[in-house]
């Protein structure tokens, strides 16, 4: 029996690493993968934006059935570029999740990924209501209710997404910061307990400062961000949850120098 | 007496214009030696038109004689230039002592050690979302005249 585990230890870390290892460059791939479509979506639509801009010039100008049905068709593939877009942009949004540490707000992340598979297939309608027009006259409508989806539901998504990664991020590497803070008070309460070094006790004093001064910000934004709607937050506040947010990050940045310093007086 | 006297000193007389004039002899020998090893460029020019054309093939031996002199003046040139360079100035960078990557070995602060880089990679990680990710600025005005 002894002799089976030392066989099949080894093989089980080994797997383990291997699938963890595969699963992070797989994430990484399809990060660099949606980051790539989304630029090569945008290029492609600036192009025929200008060729839409220049059949409605041209209709608008002679005013012929021809010129129309020219127009007619640089519109219709003008609108499906956009919904390309749009897919491609929920995509990245949705991909770039895979950046925050999720270990505080884990509910979340399934949260936002039924949000944007919801967006991905009303732009796929969309499309297809597209291209199952036959007139000019049709696609100024399409095109008023796709802007009005996107100001009143899709935009109001990305910004608590946003919100969402910014603060959870915090969150989470506030935590990690605790959880270091925790071991290290109880390694120096074991070792350094008879010894009154001032050394110590202003590194410590200096990083519960750090710790306060990240918490606050960290409770600015977390009430800000409980103040939103499930699904939704609008600009402005995105904007401030951001700003609490990225402020604690900054407070967060300072210990990195002082846990490499106690490790060395240690 | 005195005239034993005056022999004497009309010896010494003799004896002290001998060696005045062996030494204006040796003098005039130096001058002309001198004179003798003075550099006459045009002798040397000839005396080298004389030895290429001593030879065979004279052609190919002017033509070996100038690349020489080319190959003589170039590396001149060379050597003087490699003297005249300025020198480097070195800013002298003051050296900071800079901290040593940390080795640890007790036991009870290797974990504590993975935690922190853990946790700066984390601290990388946390940046601005909305600098890429804010929503792209679509023209969705469709209408004509």
């Amino acid at each position: 029996m002894p002799t089976l585990l030392r066989i099949i230890v080894p093989i089980v870390i080994t797997i383990s690493v291997f699938v963890n290892f595969s699963i992070k460059s797989q994430a990484q791939v399809s990060l660099d993968k949606a980051r790539q479509d989304y630029s090569f979506q945008f290029s492609k639509y600036r192009e025929i934006q200008k060729d839409y801009q220049s059949a409605k010039s041209q209709y608008e100008s002679f005013k012929t059935a021809i010129s129309k049905n020219e127009a007619f068709l640089k519109t219709k593939n003008y609108l499906d570029q956009i919904d390309n877009l749009l897919i491609a942009y929920v995509l990245l949004i949705n991909e770039n999740g895979q950046r925050v540490n999720w270990q505080s707000n884990a509910q979340a992340r399934d949260s936002i990924a039924n949000s944007f598979q919801a967006e991905i297939s009303y732009f796929e309608d969309h499309k297809q209501k597209v291209q199952n027009v036959s007139t000019l006259e049709e696609l100024p409508p399409l095109a008023k209710e796709l802007n009005e989806h996107l100001s009143q539901i899709t935009f109001l998504k990305v910004y608590k997404t946003l919100a969402t990664y910014e603060y959870t991020q915090a969150k989470s590497t506030f935590s990690e910061f605790n959880k270091i803070l925790s071991s290290l008070d109880e390694y120096i309460s074991i070792n350094y307990s008879q010894q009154n070094n001032t050394v110590i006790s202003n590194w410590r004093s200096e990083i519960r400062n750090i710790g306060e001064k990240t918490k606050t910000n960290l409770d600015l934004a977390g009430e800000k961000y409980s103040k939103t709607k499930l699904d939704t937050a609008n600009k402005d506040e995105y904007k401030e949850i951001s700003l609490y947010s990225t402020k604690a990050a900054q407070e967060l940045k300072k210990p990195k120098i002082l846990f490499d310093e106690i490790l060395r007086i240690l | 007496m005195r005239d034993e006297q005056a022999g004497l000193m009309e010896e010494e007389i003799l004896t002290e214009d001998d060696k005045l004039s062996s030494l204006k002899q040796s003098g005039d020998s130096g001058k002309n030696k001198s004179k003798n090893t003075k550099f006459d460029p045009y002798e040397l020019f000839t005396s080298l038109k004389k030895l290429a054309l001593s030879f065979k093939k004279p052609k190919i031996i002017t033509l070996i004689i100038l690349f020489a002199s080319i190959l003589a003046i170039y590396s001149a040139f060379a050597l003087l230039a490699a003297k005249r360079q300025p020198e480097v100035i070195t800013q002298q960078n003051l050296e900071f002592p800079s901290p040593s990557p940390v080795e640890i070995s007790d036991p009870g602060l290797i974990q504590i050690a993975s935690d922190i880089d853990k946790f700066k990679q984390e601290v990388d990680k946390q940046e601005n979302f909305s600098s890429e990710l804010f929503p792209p600025v679509i023209d969705l005005e469709i209408s004509f005249k």
